[in-house]
């Protein structure tokens, strides 16, 4: 018969190392221990009295090391881009067929109705929330899913989200629609480049949101911010060149106030997304409403006979404040690692 | 008594169709008014508790999206920020620990004033908060520094986990738990977070009863998660907090067997206020399983995965056949791990035995399993609950078991039991009552005698109705506040022999220990 190891611990340890080296406690050694069959006996070919100091020894004796590379959450897949732009170019065109075709006030009205309807069915996204905690065997409590027959874990498929009104999305699809259809009566080609560039305002705002997922890895906040500052004002710019390109392609010869419509109208779309994204749709929904509120005051006969502006410039002019205003309360908390969940 | 029961809502309460264990206790106790305060998914549906009998079901959505609600104002969110950090701080340095109730209380106690607590965890100045004493030197991130990703991931578990705190289930009304004579929480882990609030506020005693204990399955369960391992360290170190706590303040522990009552008291839960309390099983009224098949037959019963060792059953299945040829084998139960019965099967094929061994799924009932066999075997590496091991000493059949977890204190004398990965010896046990009629017999009635005496409902009832007067004779029936005059007779006699006569806020908290521990004792 051999003697005993001089140290019997070390066996165990050599065997259970990758175990020792990445628990965050002597329990979690001493809970995976006896699930793998080590009881009190068990115990004492170690010289231990129980388990829990067994474990404790393992967990004094070997440093922690985390597995070296450990994933970081995952970011949204570089497909989603090109489907997000498809769905922001449909949301635009869709209320602008309508205003383009048939004009006058049916079309308006069937332009809101329209992009209203749009907005609702392409602004809902998967929610990004943490799941919750994994629920061990017997989750504690008497009656606790098993029954040791296995296959306990039959959970019921998830209940569909309560379904409630998502006023944001249907006042900022309608605004959209109704700017739309106001652009669309006073500079028809530049509407046609605004609901083009929507596609990239949608390409835009999905890469915004992908590359703030990607700094997940960034160490402390502060840091996270300052990769983050300049990516919103980044996106903008390019979002205008975007503009700038479609515009001399579609609508080549617009006038000055028609070419600043077009740039405010197909920014907006990103600008929205952005503060949606943020947790500010109520801001998003709010500024395209004023916006779209003003443009259609500044083209009733009056007030555009008595200031004698053409109907773009009205147009630009109330689109411009609430514009500026949405950048402005965007930007910060476009910064936030909060804004890409 | 008003009873404010406590509990993580499970399905099988709801599939069981009796309202399981809530239900039969509440079922036996008809004297006392009970109401359930479940803690329930949030983005699924809830499955209707069961349980018959009681005077109001509360719930509270949990792990899922957040509730709307506006954060605290500017002024009370440094106050938040104050506890958070507090909080945070508890969980991540090792030396100050001390501060994790007094945090979980001041926390508690912030959100009751304005219902904020929600939102202001997920908010910004949360995760700042978080970040900052996470990252502070003296903090245990032995396993490496949290990232950004870390700290927002922690943070929403956290706010998960909290969400109790902001229950409306708080105050002195009748649905409130402030009203409640005590709580009585079923199953630890959050389930207790209202209990510790509400033993706090209105000094309501609570019990806690486990069969599985909560904090193991989560050291268990968060092996396998999709976390980085400082986000493991911060939610493993709130749970084992938050146990510990739970444990401390508890008046009574009731673990459901020796091996938990082991786990508790490495936690924190003292001796003199444990009292273990089986799990009862309706099956005791079952009658014993009939006549043995012809053949000797084996009978392995639980989910076909590695934990449960079906492997070692088949390899000493295979030796058992060498000596004894007739010999069978039904294994019932489910594939738990993906692809783990054709792996099993491929083992039997291997070993020669494939057309002796039966995979036979799950039994139309545990009793029909039982009688198809001579000889009942669990192999498992683990016996965390005794649950199955009852049902099968209930069926008047030998068991043989590994010797891990409850299987000692369940079976005692009455079963064989044999070292774990051993095939060898499980042979040889296996043979020893197939091939000795006399001895297999006088093994299973000893095992259904003792299982009906350790197992039936009626302990547990009456064990709970001790528990509860025992418990509320030393507190008082309600608090008492500043300024009002005692009335005659609003406290039991116990109250005032004990001492009683400081105000009961902080009375229960020093002197209920020191109270129960000589009166318990007793009453063991």
């Amino acid at each position: 018969m051999t003697s005993a190891p001089a140290d019997p611990v070390r066996e165990l340890l050599d065997s259970n190392r990758a175990l020792c080296e990445q628990a965050v406690d002597p329990l979690e050694i001493a809970a995976a221990l006896e699930d793998s069959g080590l009881a009190t006996d068990g115990a004492d070919r170690y010289r231990h009295a129980d388990v829990f100091g067994l474990a404790e020894e393992l967990y004094a004796r070997v440093p922690r090391r985390p597995p070296t590379r450990e994933p970081l959450p995952p970011a949204a897949p570089l497909r989603t881009l090109p489907l997000a732009a498809l769905r922001t170019a449909t949301a635009h065109l869709l209320p602008l067929l309508p205003a383009a075709t048939l004009g006058g006030l049916p079309g308006g009205t069937l332009a809101v109705l329209l992009g209203a309807g749009a907005g609702v069915l392409t602004g809902r996204r998967p929610d990004g929330a943490v799941g919750g905690v994994p629920d061990g065997e017997a989750g504690g409590a008497p009656d606790g899913a098993v029954d040791g027959w296995g296959a306990e874990q039959r959970e019921p498929a998830p209940a569909p989200a309560r379904r409630t009104v998502p006023w944001a999305a249907l006042g900022q699809g309608a605004g959209t629609g109704l700017l739309l259809a106001l652009l669309a009566a006073a500079a028809p080609r530049a509407a046609l480049a605004a609901a083009l560039g929507a596609a990239t305002a949608g390409w835009a705002a999905a890469w915004l949101r992908r590359f703030g997922q990607r700094q997940g890895g960034a160490a402390t906040l502060g840091e996270y911010r300052s990769r983050l500052r300049f990516a919103l004002p980044l996106a903008v710019l390019a979002q205008l060149a975007a503009l700038a390109g479609t515009g001399w392609a579609v609508a080549g010869g617009t006038p000055a106030t028609g070419w600043a419509a077009l740039l405010l109208l197909g920014t907006l779309p990103l600008l929205a997304t952005a503060a949606r994204d943020a947790g500010r749709p109520t801001a998003a929904a709010a500024a395209v409403l004023t916006a779209a509120t003003g443009a259609a005051l500044l083209a009733l006969p009056g007030p555009a006979h008595w200031l004698g502006a053409s109907p773009t410039g009205g147009l630009s002019a109330a689109a411009l404040g609430p514009a500026l205003l949405l950048a402005g309360t965007t930007w910060p908390p476009s910064t936030g690692p909060g804004a890409y969940r | 008594m008003r009873i404010a029961l406590l509990t993580e809502g499970t399905l099988t309460n709801a599939q069981r169709g009796e309202g399981g264990w809530c239900g039969r206790l509440v079922d036996g106790l008809p004297e006392h008014e009970f109401r359930l305060y479940r803690l329930l998914p949030a983005d699924r549906p809830a499955p209707p508790s069961g349980v018959r009998g009681l005077h109001g079901v509360h719930e509270l959505p949990m792990w899922g999206r957040r509730p709307g609600g506006r954060g605290p104002t500017a002024l009370r969110r440094r106050a938040y920020a104050k506890a958070y950090e507090e909080l945070v701080r508890a969980l991540v340095t090792p030396g100050e620990r001390a501060g994790f109730g007094p945090a979980l209380y001041r926390l508690a106690e912030l959100g009751r004033e304005d219902e904020a607590l929600p939102a202001f965890l997920s908010s910004g100045h949360a995760h700042r908060a978080l970040e900052r004493i996470w990252r502070m030197p003296g903090a245990d991130t032995a396993g490496g520094q949290p990232l950004v990703c870390d700290v927002l991931v922690a943070a929403d578990l956290l706010e998960q986990c909290l969400r109790p705190l902001s229950a409306p289930w708080y105050g002195t009304g009748p649905a409130g738990l402030g009203g409640a004579d005590l709580c009585h929480v079923v199953g630890g882990g959050p389930a207790a977070l209202p209990a510790l609030v509400a033993r706090e506020l209105h000094g309501v005693p609570f019990v806690v009863t486990e069969h599985g204990l909560h904090l193991r399955e989560q050291y268990r369960g968060y092996r396998s998660a999709p976390y980085r391992w400082p986000v493991r360290a911060l939610l493993l170190s709130f749970f084992r907090q938050l146990t510990e706590e739970t444990y401390r303040q508890a008046a009574v522990l009731t673990p459901g067997s020796e091996y938990d009552r082991q786990w508790q008291q490495r936690c924190g839960g003292e001796a003199a206020r444990t009292r273990i309390v089986h799990e009862g099983t309706t099956a005791t009224e079952r009658p014993a399983a009939g006549k043995e098949p012809e053949a000797p037959t084996l009978v392995w019963a639980g989910a076909l995965e590695p934990g449960r060792d079906p492997e070692l059953m088949l390899h000493a299945f295979a030796r058992v056949r060498a000596e004894l040829p007739a010999a069978r084998l039904k294994l019932y139960g489910e594939e738990s791990a993906p692809g783990y019965l054709a792996h099993c099967t491929a083992i039997a094929g291997r070993l020669g035995i494939a057309d002796a061994v039966e995979f036979a799924g799950r039994p139309r009932s545990s009793a029909a399993a039982w009688e198809s066999g001579s000889v009942v075997v669990f192999s498992a590496l683990a016996q965390r609950s005794p649950r199955l091991l009852a049902d099968a000493m209930l069926s008047g059949r030998a068991v043989v078991s590994t010797e891990v977890g409850v299987a000692r204190e369940a079976l005692g004398p009455t079963g064989l039991l044999v070292p774990p990965r051993s095939p060898r010896a499980l042979a040889a046990a296996c043979l020893a009552l197939l091939t000795d009629h006399e001895r297999r017999s006088r093994l299973g009635l000893a095992g259904r005698l003792r299982a009906q005496e350790r197992f039936a409902v009626e302990p547990v009832v009456g064990a709970f109705r001790e528990i509860y007067l025992d418990l509320v004779s030393r507190y008082p029936a309600f608090p008492a506040r500043p300024g009002t005059q005692a009335r005659p007779f609003a406290r039991p006699a116990e109250y005032w022999v004990s001492g009683g006569t400081t105000p009961p806020q902080s009375a229960p908290a020093e002197k209920a220990p020191r109270a129960a521990g000589p009166a318990l004792a007793e009453a063991l």
